[in-house]
């Protein structure tokens, strides 16, 4: 079995899950870093607000969520593989289908 | 309260009652139609055709369940800000839960031919016993899961409806069997069981496609019902708060009662312009610094049980933050429900549409949601049970007519929710244990009446075990969601994307997964005497449940005998599929 020969949606979707984890492990490090250090054992006078959202909400949360928006338009629309999956699909028969 | 206003509970119920209606008829145009195709594939999957609006409006009706319009509004308004931090794994969720399986699951099941979640097992490993262990434990986690989902409709429709004459009338025939059970109320119980009957019906009766369909229907009045709610909720506290001094000095102290809503009546008859939006959110801060100042910051404060005294515990300390933000993405990239989903779309095209979609309506639905519910804290509403945020603040801050569809709109996260699990239990029971396991050559009628009969009796089950449920629906999901990612997730991700996986290596995955969830549950219950969970280091079971998963698949495939290659062959090969 050479692995020159693998399945394109395999390799494809191989490639897509590895960067879709890096967004996620980015997110996470940033959102919860950020919140922690600027939302948590902190004196309440000191919050500035945003169209009165708390500053650390704002760039903790908003910020990032928008972020991640935009990200992942350039992916679904750039950068994803229009695979096709029905390549070695099971015919009706192999469905096991009573109908 | 509110309620009382009998114009206004009119209103409601009408368009309340044109949206069941709504879903009715869709139901029985989804039975219409599925009279045309074969019956297992249509009734389960929708053969395999979901465009970009279905298919997202489903995944994202079924995502957001009970728990995203009752559990997670009274959790804000418990607590505050800090739920904006709680929910945040939601900017990702949608790529991670859709992209990061979606493509090859959707592949490996047309490989297979596969209509359910344990036939994509069965068939990847060539074994029916996987297969069968899969279903077990989907019939566990959906079941448990389920009663959460069925109290949330109970309640909904008990707020809804109380002080109508017929609901009361029903309600007066609970009474005695109420009586049984402290804190549960006639209204409830009548209420769980107009839930149960409707969303039973129709699920039944229309098979997958009407779920979608609803699905659809409810995803839209969902996203419309929170963006509608939340310049009402804005303006509604740019009108009723008072401006109030928030130097260093005033911080914590209290503002009297008397002072809260002062200058409502002037406020009021103030022409309407968008800065009282953003005005009425400062308020709503300004208040908070004086009245509960650990709502406007991390870790929030939980409250002290009556009667107890002591220092409050921290609602999210970093490593519950840490935990959750792992788990919305990662446990929702583990849900069979959602799986089903992602077996059933058209193409890559609406594949990738889809996820843009979904992240735009998440988006839309939960930020609005934190910022509505912190506003309620400081709103002149009596909200008696925790769950009921939702459905009280809507009839406070909506028109008549508009509460309807605000109020539809947790009711339809909780019924697109129920009606998906049903079916993927009655599947999962039908098609993987009789038809796969007992009788093969069962007859197409036979299968019909099976799954009709099987999804009654589910919902039955499920609705008699949710007259007595815990107070908050919010820990249910949470263990049931955290059990079925630590169950499935490294399993499915091990059998779709790597070739030396074998069926015992899966296995073991899936109760590596499920043993340390449910031990971590068992351990904290015994240390709390109430359901809670233990979390070693800080961190959420799930953490722990979905490593040891990983590390026991991946062990005992190594050791265990390699996996058939012509199995390997087809499903990670090219040259064998042309």
């Amino acid at each position: 079995m050479r692995d020159d020969n693998l399945d394109p949606v395999f390799v494809n979707s191989r490639r897509e899950a590895l960067i879709i984890l890096g967004l996620f492990a980015v997110a996470l490090i940033y959102t919860v870093t950020y919140c922690y250090l600027c939302g948590y054992n902190r004196a309440v006078e000191s919050i500035e607000t945003y169209w009165g959202i708390p500053d650390w909400v704002f760039w903790g949360v908003f910020a990032p969520w928008a972020v991640c928006a935009i990200f992942t338009t350039w992916f679904v629309f750039c950068y994803m593989a229009d695979d096709d999956l029905d390549q070695g699909a099971a015919t009706d028969e192999d469905t096991h289908d009573a109908g | 309260m509110m309620l009382a206003e009998a114009g206004a509970v009119n209103w409601t119920l009408v368009t309340f009652l044109v949206y069941v209606g709504g879903v009715l008829a869709l139901a029985g145009a989804a039975h219409h139609l599925a009279k045309r195709k074969s019956f297992m594939k249509e009734y389960f999957l929708g053969s395999r055709g979901l465009g970009v609006w279905a298919f997202a409006m489903t995944y994202a009706a079924t995502s957001s369940s009970g728990g995203s319009f009752t559990g997670f509004p009274s959790l804000i308004y418990t607590y505050g800000w800090v739920l904006a931090l709680w929910i945040a794994s939601y900017m990702v969720v949608p790529i991670c839960t859709m992209g990061l399986l979606g493509k090859r699951l959707n592949q490996v099941a047309r490989k297979g031919g596969s209509v359910t979640v344990p036939d994509v097992f069965r068939d990847r490993h060539g074994s029916p016993a996987l297969g069968l262990l899969t279903t077990v434990f989907i019939a566990f986690f959906l079941t448990v899961n389920l009663i959460a989902q069925f109290k949330a409709g109970g309640v909904i429709i008990q707020t809804l409806m109380k002080g109508v004459d017929a609901f009361d009338w029903i309600s007066a025939h609970f009474t005695g069997i109420a009586g049984f059970f402290d804190g549960i109320t006639a209204h409830y119980l009548a209420g769980l069981l107009l839930f149960a009957i409707i969303v039973v019906f129709y699920t039944a009766y229309g098979g997958f496609r009407a779920v979608v369909w609803t699905d659809v229907m409810q995803g839209i009045i969902m996203g419309l019902g929170v963006v509608i709610l939340l310049p009402l909720v804005l303006h509604k506290a740019y009108v009723h708060l008072s401006p109030v001094e928030t130097s260093a000095a005033v911080i914590g102290t209290p503002i009297p009662e008397s002072e809260r809503y002062e200058g409502h009546e002037q406020r009021q008859a103030e022409r309407f312009h968008l800065g009282q939006l953003t005005d009425g959110l400062r308020k709503v801060n300004d208040h908070l610094k004086r009245n509960e100042p650990s709502a406007m910051l991390g870790p929030g404060q939980t409250k002290p049980k009556d009667g107890e005294a002591g220092t409050p515990d921290p609602f999210l300390p970093l490593g519950v933050a840490l935990s959750f933000f792992f788990m919305w993405a990662i446990s929702g990239s583990g849900q069979p429900g959602n799986w089903i989903r992602l077996m059933a779309f058209r193409d890559s095209k609406t594949l990738r549409r889809a996820i843009f979609t979904v992240t735009i309506y998440y988006g839309l639905i939960y930020l609005p949601l934190v910022l509505i519910f912190v506003a309620a804290k400081t709103l002149p509403i009596t909200v008696e049970q925790a769950d009921q945020a939702m459905p009280v603040m809507a009839l406070f801050a909506a028109p008549p007519i508009l509460a309807g569809l605000l109020i539809a709109a947790p009711f339809a996260a909780v019924m697109s929710t129920v009606d998906s699990f049903l079916l993927v239990i009655s599947s999962a029971i039908v098609r993987d244990i009789y038809q796969r396991g007992i009788d093969p050559n069962v007859s197409e009628r036979t299968i019909k009446r099976m799954s009709y009969a099987t999804t009654a009796i589910v919902g039955t089950i499920v609705m008699c075990l949710a007259i007595n449920p815990p107070q908050f629906l919010q820990d249910i999901i949470v263990f049931t969601g955290a059990g079925m990612a630590s169950t499935f997730l490294a399993a499915m991700v091990l059998t779709l994307f790597w070739r030396r996986t074998t069926a015992v290596g899966a296995a073991a995955a899936m109760f590596g997964g499920f043993l340390s969830v449910a031990g971590l549950y068992l351990i904290g219950s015994l240390q709390a005497g109430e359901f809670a969970t233990a979390t070693p280091l800080g961190l959420h079971p799930i953490i722990w449940g979905l490593s040891s998963s990983l590390v026991v698949g991946i062990i005992t495939s190594l050791v265990s005998a390699p996996p058939d290659q012509a199995l390997v062959r087809k499903y990670f090969h090219a040259s064998d599929n042309t």
